[in-house]
This record gives structure tokens, sequence and C-alpha cells, in this order.
């Protein structure tokens, strides 16, 4: 389980995360929804080590997360946008990320294969369609098999082959006892995945609530609406 | 092997792919090499190495540190949440950026001088350009590394490295000959050599003028200048504050750092 216990977060004026106190629950697959600038990719980087929150604590599975880099073994992370050194080729990619984790022995190269990658070893990594970089992206998140997934809007910019690939590799994970969190704005999507949605406003946290729950909660008859009856409810638009 | 070298062999490749490498090795390659063909003795090739040296190298190298790290964001976003230490990554980035720069400035100027010079009476000579060339790249990509770990804009880290480059490439020299000119009426050897030390670019044009004969040129002042490095204290000293020199801005950059979000 990953407790977020009175995270706060300000960028000068910007209060980027107010007193965010959720927890995510092991072996589910849980979505984080909200406009643009609530907060959510902040949230995920309190928990990778990239941004210190002002105040509160990060607990993994009730072990707090300090400057040591280990627990990190423990989470794979695609990014919202990749970008690698420009100059290196796809293969010298993965060779250095499997260095760098020579932690790990087993890998898992389901997705390499899916993907295809193997067709693009020898390009530079800035000769890739962006369609591309993100696949070897989403590749490297899942290759190291840890143990919880960080998706930054994992399939923005994936052709609908490749995203329902990576959509079937969620599912797959989580069967296997995986925790998955992700963002997203495609509710379809949110919708065919997701065990918990934490919905983000403003910095703060507005709900957090397995899918059936809120859609029962709500008297609607899909997640779609069950999320626009909370939002007109509390007094939001869209 | 530690992460640090690592990451620093990766980077290497990387580096060395880039065209701001190439055109460091091209430059001093065929400035050298040309020098040579066209007759000029060790000492006229090294008087014209020295200004390259002393104004493009820390050009190029305060540039390429700050567009390196520029560049690198979402890289170094993807490499930190791995679990490897922030002081691992920069580190690793730091070594992987200067080697292929040291590298490319060392074997530009050192192939053709193998081909066409002659070590006799000029090893000390080109080996203080070795030094200060070496000295004045790590100085330079540490300091434009730090600009851009400081300003997350990337016009602000550009702008403060070209004024940093500015100010101690030609401003500073302004500023002392001024300085020397109204005060000329006083003992300023030992300001001067003070001057100096605050200032790399200029350290390094002293202690490569005093290898060549023209330093014979420069009088009393060049006198003492040749004293105070003749002795094994002058060079210390000088080979201290170059060390210093790249040791703040490595140490202030990595602090930033380690401290700062991605």
């Amino acid at each position: 389980m990953i407790q977020f216990l009175n995270i706060s977060k300000r960028y000068g004026q910007l209060h980027a995360l107010k007193d965010i106190t959720v927890s995510i629950e092991a072996g589910r697959i849980t979505a984080i929804l909200g406009p643009n600038g609530s907060g959510k990719t902040t949230l995920l980087k309190c928990l990778l080590g990239l941004v210190h929150p002002d105040s509160g604590d990060i607990l993994l599975a009730d072990h707090r997360v300090n400057a040591h880099p280990e627990y990190r073994q423990q989470i794979g992370y695609m990014p919202q946008i990749a970008q690698f050194p420009e100059h290196l080729t796809v293969g010298e990619i993965i060779r250095m990320m499997k260095d760098i984790r020579s932690d790990v022995t087993h890998y898992d190269e389901e997705l390499f294969e899916q993907f295809h990658l193997d067709r693009e070893l020898t390009k530079k990594s800035k000769e890739l369609s962006g369609g591309t970089r993100q696949k070897l992206n989403a590749y490297l998140a899942f290759l190291f098999q840890p143990q919880i997934y960080v998706l930054d809007e994992p399939t923005v910019g994936l052709d609908p082959v490749a995203s329902l690939i990576l959509k079937k590799k969620i599912q797959k994970e989580k069967q296997q006892g995986k925790t998955i969190i992700f963002t997203s704005h495609i509710l379809p999507e949110i919708a065919a995945l997701a065990d918990d949605v934490i919905f983000l406003l403003d910095g703060k946290l507005l709900f957090k609530e397995a899918k059936q729950v809120l859609i029962d909660r709500t008297g609607t008859k899909n997640l779609e609406e069950a999320i626009a009856e909370v939002l007109q409810y509390s007094g939001v638009e869209g | 092997m530690s992460n640090t070298l690592k990451i620093a062999k990766y980077q290497f490749f990387n580096v060395l792919r880039t065209r701001w490498v190439f055109v460091v090795f091209a430059l001093f390659f065929f400035l050298t090499a040309v020098l040579f063909y066209f007759g000029e003795n060790e000492a006229k090739v090294l008087v014209s190495l020295l200004n390259v040296t002393l104004i493009f190298l820390p050009l190029l190298s305060v540039l390429f540190g700050v567009f390196y790290v520029y560049n690198a964001t979402s890289f170094i976003e993807l490499m930190l949440t791995q679990p490897i230490y922030r002081s691992e990554l920069y580190g690793g980035m730091w070594l992987g950026i200067v080697a292929p720069f040291v590298a490319s400035f060392v074997l530009g100027v050192l192939l053709p001088f193998l081909v066409f010079g002659s070590w006799a009476g000029y090893a000390g000579a080109f080996g203080t350009l070795f030094i200060v060339g070496t000295a004045l790249i790590l100085i330079f990509l540490s300091l434009g590394m730090m600009f851009a770990i400081f300003a997350e804009e990337r016009t602000v880290g550009m702008s403060l490295a070209l004024l940093l480059w500015l100010a101690l490439t030609v401003v500073y020299d302004a500023v002392v000959l001024y300085l020397a000119t109204v005060f000329r009426d006083y003992p300023l050897e030992q300001p001067l050599i003070a001057a100096m030390f605050l200032n790399p670019v200029d350290l390094g044009r002293v202690a490569l003028l005093l290898q060549l004969d023209v330093s014979a040129l420069m009088g009393y002042t060049g006198a003492v200048f040749r004293e105070f490095f003749g002795t094994s204290l002058g060079i210390s000293l000088a080979l201290g504050a170059l060390l210093l020199w790249v040791s703040i801005p490595v140490f202030v950059g990595l602090k930033r750092f380690a401290h700062r979000d991605f």
C-alpha cells in the first residue's frame, strides 16, 4: 500500500498540492484524474522523489520514502514525455538502463516483442517518432518487473494498436498482483482499467473511491456520468 | 562498476557524437596543422593556439554545459526515478561530457604536433597548453552545467553563461588594465598577481606566456611573474587556484541538483 500523508507542495505562488492524504491499495489499478494543472503529475513525482514535498510523508508498505534511492527498485515509471540522449541508439539506451539496474537479472521483454522494438535497435533516439519513443518508454517501465507501476498518461501518443497492447499489459500485471497507478484524461480508458479513482482538483483531493461504489452512489450508469454528476454537485465546471 | 561510471560511459558516447566535440577537434587539428604547414616554428604555433584556447574553448565549453543540461531535462527525470543517488547521476553526466571535450582538444593539438613539431625545448610549453586548456574546459563546462541547474529558464541560463564568459575573457582584462593605469605610480606586481588568480583565463594566459620567449617583452612585471611561477610554491598556487575554479561550480551545481525539483 502507498500512503500519502498530508502532502503539500508550493511552487512560488502556485499551491500545487494542498494537504493531500490518500492511500493507494496494493494489487489494484488506481486512476488519478483531474483537470490540467490539478496536481496529478506533481503527486506522482513526489512518490518518485523527483519533487520534494514541503510537508507530509509518503509511506511505501509502511516504510517512509526518504532520500535513499533503494525504494525506487520497486517502482517502474513511465513519464508523460520521454527524451533519451539524442545520439545513443535504442539498443544502447536499453543496455544502459539494464547496466544501471544490475540488481535485476530477469527482464520482462514482452513489450519489446509486441512493440517490435527490434526494428528500432540501431536507430538513434533523435530519429525516433514520438510514438516509438513512447513505446520504448513503456517498455523500460515494465522491463525490471517492479511491484508498482507509475504511468503518467501512458497511452497518449501511442497508436490504437500499441495503446491496446499497453492496456492489456496493464491488466495482465494487475492479475499478477502488481499495483498500478496511472493518470489519464480519457474516461473510457479509466472506466475500462481502473478499480479505484482518485480525483484531484486545484491541488486538493476531491474524492477517492472504488469505481463501482462511485457509480452506485451517484445512481448513474457509467463512470463518465458519475464523474459529471460529482463535478456538478461540487460546483465545478468540467 | 559504480553507477557514476556507467552513466559516464554512455554519456561519453552520446557527447562524442555531437557536433560540438567534432568542432573542437577540427578547429585545433586544422589550426595546428595549418600553422605548422606554413612553416611556423613551435613558439609561433603556440602563441596562435594560445588565443584560441583562451577565448574560444571557454565559450564552447560554457555554452555546451548549459545546452546539455537543458536538453537532458527529461532524461534526468527518467534517470532519477531509477534507484540511484542524484550525486551519482550528476557525477556521471559531468564525467561523460568533460572527457570527450578534453580528449578532442588534446588530440586536436597533439596529432599535428607529433607529425610536424618537435618536443625539444617546447615540452614544458605544450604541457602547459594542455593543462591550461583542460582546466578551462573543466571550469567552463562545470559553470555551464551549474547555470542550467540553477536557472530553470533556458534563456536565463544561456544569458548568464554568455555574460560570465564575456566578463572573464574581455571585461576583466579591461578593468585590470584600467586600474593598472590609474594606479601606475604604485607598485602593482603583488595586486596584479592576486588579480590574476581571480580569473582562470588570465591565469592560463600568464602561465603560457611565461613558457615562451615573448615574456621577455613584458619587462619588469614579466620578471616578477617569471620569478613567481619559477618557484614550486607559485606553480602549486596556480594549480590550486585552477582546481578551486573547477571544484566550486561542480560543488555548488551538485548541491543545487541534489535538492531541486524536476
